[in-house]
């Protein structure tokens, strides 16, 4: 369960890089730049995927599918609304949620309505993505390993909290008390920030 | 399924798309609870980052260069917005509902039930229907129950429901029992957005014609 703990962060996510690419393919269609955010985020999508119990194969076609709505929807993308992770992350959840909607049907329609990311925030909001991006960050790193792994397998591997009482073999109460100090200690350092 | 199952719902991304447009338009209209979605959002992309990566085909660059060359880029959503707020009926939409609403708008387009309601329906899928409910000022929709729950989120203006005054940021949900005539009780039209899990079962005068004309 080391997988658990946020490494730190690969070398190759240079974030200020990752949104100027964004920014050269919203403006320019530039397929270089395309090519270079497919290379880093296209196998860790496909990897996420397929930890959410997707076959090689269909992993690696979601994965496609994401990176092309990458691509349709980058005019949408802002910098300072938080990290193009944080954006593709979003992408991917939502497909999600339309695979399930579909049971799983392999044939994937890119140009469906409900294939898209998240509305634009707010400008007000969005001034303060960047930097509350990089404070939840910080204090996801923070919290103690029981704690994030909670967070973790709530938030990026979807499971409910009775579902992670039943595989970790923990009672439910203490599963749903981890969550709220991850959570209150999560938006206490946005707090302090005064975020 | 009550609000907070829907927020853990939407953060697991298990929330049917009918209702994980609800909680994006709440979100939309209300900062605070917009802060939630952002934190899960933000720690999901950071472990996407720190995901150890599976290789991918070796022409799969190449296969996703054609496909973004066959696939025109959207204009920015500042541009769908301010298309959607030439529509004045849809100006209090929230961002996250709006392209599905200038997409039903321009296509199947709104009905009018009864004198002083129209709806527009966005979305069908399996038993959820998602629709904009616009109700004129002083306008009481008739009594009405329904077989399923109705999620219902306030965008504009104020309405009366059982005793309680909802307004624009408000979400109601009423279970199958349920039987109510809510009335747009302010100066302002009312527009809500609504998913029911099964089609509205009116009672009395109504009813008789919605079975007659069967307009839902």
């Amino acid at each position: 369960m080391n997988k658990t703990v946020l490494q730190d962060p690969d070398p190759g996510a240079d974030r200020a890089a990752q949104a100027e690419w964004m920014r050269a393919i919203a403006e320019a269609q530039d397929e270089d730049a395309f090519a270079r955010l497919f290379a880093f985020f296209a196998p860790r999508l496909k990897s996420y995927l397929m930890r959410e119990g997707a076959a090689d194969e269909a992993a690696e076609e979601i994965a496609q599918e994401v990176m092309t709505t990458v691509w349709r929807k980058a005019r949408s993308y802002k910098p300072e609304a938080g990290a193009v992770s944080t954006w593709i992350f979003r992408i991917a959840r939502n497909r999600r949620i339309d695979q399930l909607r579909r049971g799983n049907r392999p044939e994937l329609d890119p140009d469906d309505p409900f294939f898209h990311p998240p509305a634009e925030m707010a400008p007000d909001r969005a001034l303060e993505g960047g930097q509350r991006d990089a404070i939840i960050r910080r204090a996801l790193g923070e919290l103690p390993q029981d704690q994030q792994e909670t967070m973790r397998l709530a938030f990026y591997e979807g499971l409910s909290q009775s579902e992670i009482a039943e595989t970790r073999q923990i009672p439910l109460g203490t599963v749903k008390s981890r969550f709220r100090l991850a959570f209150d200690k999560l938006r206490a350092a946005l707090d302090e920030a005064g975020l | 399924m009550n609000r907070d199952q829907m927020t853990a719902d939407y953060a697991a991304g298990v929330l049917h798309p009918a209702l994980r447009l609800m909680v994006e338009a709440q979100d939309a209209i209300d900062g605070e609870r917009a802060r939630d979605s952002e934190i899960a959002a933000a720690a999901g992309g950071a472990w996407l980052e720190s995901e150890d990566p599976a290789p991918m085909k070796d022409n799969a660059l190449d296969t996703a260069l054609s496909s973004i060359r066959e696939t025109p880029m959207d204009p920015a959503a500042r541009a769908a917005r301010q298309a959607g707020q030439r529509l004045a009926e849809l100006a209090a939409v929230p961002e996250p509902i709006l392209d599905h609403a200038i997409e039903a708008a321009s296509g199947r387009g709104w009905k009018s039930p009864m004198k002083g309601v129209r709806r527009l329906e966005l979305m069908r899928d399996g038993d959820l229907t998602a629709e904009l409910i616009h109700v004129k000022s002083g306008v009481s929709v008739p009594a009405h129950g329904h077989s399923g729950r109705e999620y219902t989120l306030c965008l504009q203006g104020e309405f009366l429901q059982d005793g309680k005054v909802y307004g624009r940021g408000d979400m109601v949900i009423a279970d199958g029992e349920t039987v109510h005539a809510p009335r747009a009780d302010g100066e302002e039209d009312v527009l809500v957005y609504a998913v029911t899990e099964a089609p509205l079962k009116y009672r009395g005068v109504a009813g008789l014609l919605q079975k007659i004309l069967g307009f839902r």
